[in-house]
C-alpha cells in the first residue's frame, strides 16, 4: 500500500539526517539512539500493521493505530514539558547575565569617575 | 548602626548609613525623578534598577544621580527581565556595597518616602528579620482591591501564610538574610516568593501599616486579574518541579 512505501521512506530519510548529526556530533549518543529506536519502531508499524495491534493487545489497549496516537500524544506532552524546563533555564540564565553586565557596568563607570 | 533610632531625626545623616533603597524600574518616567530625589534627600542609598526601559527613566534617573552623586546608583538592564529579577539585582548590589538594611520600594509613586523609616524601624529595633508594608486594602480602588485579596488567598493556600497584604511593593530586609532568600521568579510573581522564603527560612516577619498613593499612573501596572493568573499557573507549575 502507498503509506507503507512513504513511511519507509520517511523513516529512512529520518534515519539518515539523525546519523548524520550524530556523525557532525551535534546530538549525543542518547537522543541519538532514542530517534534511531523511534524511526525504527514506526518502520515497522507501517510495514507490518499487524504488530502494532499485537503490542496493543499485549499492553491492553484495542487497536494498534490507538496505541501509536496515545504514545505519540504523550510523547508530544513529555516534549512540550521539558522544552518549558528548557527555555526557563535559559531565561534564567539571560537574567544572570543581564545582572552581570549590569553590575559590572555600573561598577566600572564609577571607577572612572574616581 | 546606633540603637536608639529615631523616627523625626531625618536630618542626622549618619542614622540612614548602610540602608539601601532599592528602586525597580521599568517605563516610569513620570515617577522616577522625584521617588529617587525624595529618597536620597533623606539621605538614604538609592540603587535603581532601570530593567530596560524604553522610555526616558535612565536619562531623568542620571540627571538626579548628577545631584546625588553619593546617593544614587544606577544599574542598567540591557534588556527588560521583570520585576523579580529587577529586585534581585538591585539587592545583589545593595549587598555588594555593604548593605546593613534593604527596603524595596515602587518607582510609580505609590510610596510614601516618610514610610522607609516605618519599615525599617522594626529592624533597628531587633524586633524582625523582614517587614511587609501593608497597603490598607479599604483604600484601594475595588478592582485591585479584589486583586489583592484573591492573591493574599492564593499565598494562604500554596505557602501557608497568612499576610496581610502579600504584594505590597514595600519591603524592609536585613542584609544577612538575603543570601538566604532563594528567589526565582522573574516576574509579579516575586511578591509571593519572598513570603515562602520567609516561611522557608523561618524568619520574623512584621507587617507594619502604610500609606498608598493611588494615581492613574500607579493603577495602571501591578496585580491585576491577568497578572494573577500568571502567577497562579507559575505556582502550579512549581509544585511540579
Amino acid at each position: 500500500m502507498l503509506y507503507q512505501i512513504v513511511v519507509v521512506i520517511i523513516a529512512i530519510l529520518a534515519i539518515l539526517l539523525v546519523f548524520q548529526r550524530f556523525h557532525k556530533k551535534k546530538t549525543s549518543l542518547q537522543t541519538f539512539i532514542l530517534w534511531i529506536i523511534l524511526w525504527i519502531f514506526l518502520a515497522i508499524f507501517g510495514i507490518i500493521p499487524d504488530s502494532s495491534t499485537f503490542l496493543a493487545n499485549f499492553l491492553g489497549i484495542g487497536r494498534g493505530l490507538d496505541l501509536i496516537l496515545i504514545f505519540g500524544i504523550i510523547g508530544a506532552y513529555y516534549l512540550v514539558f521539558r522544552l518549558y524546563l528548557k527555555i526557563e533555564k535559559l531565561d534564567q540564565d539571560i537574567t544572570k547575565l543581564i545582572r552581570l553586565i549590569a553590575i559590572d557596568n555600573e561598577e566600572k563607570e564609577e571607577k572612572e569617575e574616581k | 548602626m546606633q540603637d536608639h533610632y529615631d523616627d523625626s531625626n531625618e536630618e542626622d545623616h549618619d542614622y540612614n548609613n548602610g540602608i539601601f533603597i532599592v528602586v525597580p524600574a521599568y517605563n516610569e518616567e513620570k515617577s522616577v525623578g522625584n521617588v529617587i530625589e525624595e529618597i536620597a534627600k533623606l539621605n538614604y542609598k538609592v540603587i535603581l534598577v532601570d530593567d530596560g526601559s524604553k522610555d526616558n527613566t535612565n536619562k531623568i534617573a542620571n540627571s538626579i544621580k548628577d545631584k546625588f552623586p553619593n546617593n544614587i546608583f544606577i544599574y542598567k538592564h540591557v534588556l527588560n527581565r521583570g520585576l523579580g529579577a529587577a529586585l534581585n539585582t538591585g539587592m545583589y548590589a545593595s549587598l555588594r556595597r555593604n548593605a546593613k538594611y534593604v527596603v524595596t520600594f515602587d518607582a510609580d509613586g505609590q510610596h510614601a518616602v516618610e514610610d522607609i523609616a516605618k519599615v525599617i524601624k522594626p529592624l533597628i529595633n531587633g524586633e524582625a528579620d523582614v517587614v511587609i508594608g501593608a497597603r490598607p486594602f479599604e483604600d484601594m480602588p475595588k478592582s485591585k482591591n479584589f486583586a489583592n485579596s484573591v492573591m493574599n488567598l492564593l499565598t494562604r493556600i500554596f505557602y501557608r501564610v497568612n499576610v496581610k497584604d502579600s504584594q505590597s511593593g514595600l519591603r524592609a530586609f536585613k542584609a544577612e538574610v538575603i543570601p538566604k532568600l532563594k528567589i526565582i521568579s522573574q516576574g509579579y510573581g516575586v511578591s509571593s516568593e519572598f513570603i515562602r522564603e520567609i516561611r522557608r527560612n523561618n524568619l520574623k516577619l512584621k507587617e507594619v501599616t502604610i500609606t498608598t498613593i493611588y494615581t492613574p499612573e500607579t493603577q495602571a501596572k501591578g496585580t491585576n486579574a491577568l497578572v494573577g493568573l500568571k502567577i497562579l499557573f507559575k505556582m502550579i507549575l512549581d509544585l511540579f518541579k
